[in-house]
């Protein structure tokens, strides 16, 4: 998608915003023989991190809120089962989000495609098996 | 990092950059909100607790639009912001790691 456009941007304007960098490089991006990408592809990378960063807080919370907020269910260790799933899964989308940020930043320097995500695959088997840890626990609660 | 990069539209890098100060407006919220559901358990609201509890909340928002600020204004303005260095999204996921850690930790003393 950003192949062509920065490499023909700085084709066009070699002077602009090609200075050298004020902000430390990321570690593991070479930085010889990399263009920058279109300033508009760097802050839609950006945006999708924080959106995965997000959803990594919002199920960090919900897991909390699950552990220690709702009533005392018949199962032992029923809100932990619950919750602990959920804070877990928070920090691996966490995790992976910056490792996905990293990713498409070096390869729009260097012109690769895209590289594919796993979080979405991993976001949703998580919250399935969530959802039937949910309905055991509440077929368990109502015998 | 270049702190601006090229683009060929400089109304839309503008847009772009605007989305993203948003963006990042809307994950200090959500971290303020995960720190509060924490603080709920361990700290049992009394009294004038509540007042308290309000005041630091707001004093989180206040301070996080405030270092929001001051990091897009000292790397190089761009009027709506600027991509942020590695270290900034280095920071984000260390936090977020630390409040899984904190939550994982407290649910074990739930009572």
């Amino acid at each position: 998608m950003s192949d062509q456009e920065p490499t023909s941007d700085s084709e066009k304007d070699p002077g602009n915003g090609m200075q050298p960098p004020e902000r430390p490089v990321p570690q593991g991006t070479a930085v010889r023989q990399e263009d920058e990408p279109d300033v508009r592809f760097t802050y839609a990378n950006e945006r999708t991190f924080l959106a995965w960063n997000r959803t990594a807080l919002a199920l960090i919370a919900t897991g909390v809120a699950a552990t220690q907020l709702l009533p005392k269910l018949q199962v032992e260790w029923g809100r932990r089962l619950l919750g602990l799933p959920l804070i877990a899964l928070g920090a691996v989308v966490a995790a992976e989000s910056l490792r996905q940020w990293r990713a498409n930043q070096r390869a729009m320097r260097r012109g690769d495609p895209l590289p594919r995500s796993r979080m979405p695959v991993v976001l949703t088997i998580g919250i399935v098996a969530v959802g039937a840890i949910a309905v055991a626990l509440t077929a368990a609660g109502s015998r | 990092m270049s702190p601006v990069g090229t683009t060929s539209d400089p109304a839309e890098a503008g847009l772009a950059g605007e989305r993203t100060v948003l963006a990042w407006n809307r994950s200090g919220l959500a971290v303020v909100v995960c720190v509060a559901v924490l603080l709920r358990h361990v700290w049992p609201l009394h009294g004038t607790d509540q007042e308290v509890a309000l005041g630091l909340i707001a004093g989180a928002v206040v301070v996080w639009a405030i270092v929001l600020a001051v990091l897009t204004l000292s790397s190089g303005t761009r009027g709506a912001g600027v991509p942020h260095g590695a270290n900034v999204f280095r920071l984000m996921t260390a936090g977020t790691l630390l409040l899984a850690v904190v939550g994982f930790l407290a649910s074990f003393a739930v009572s």
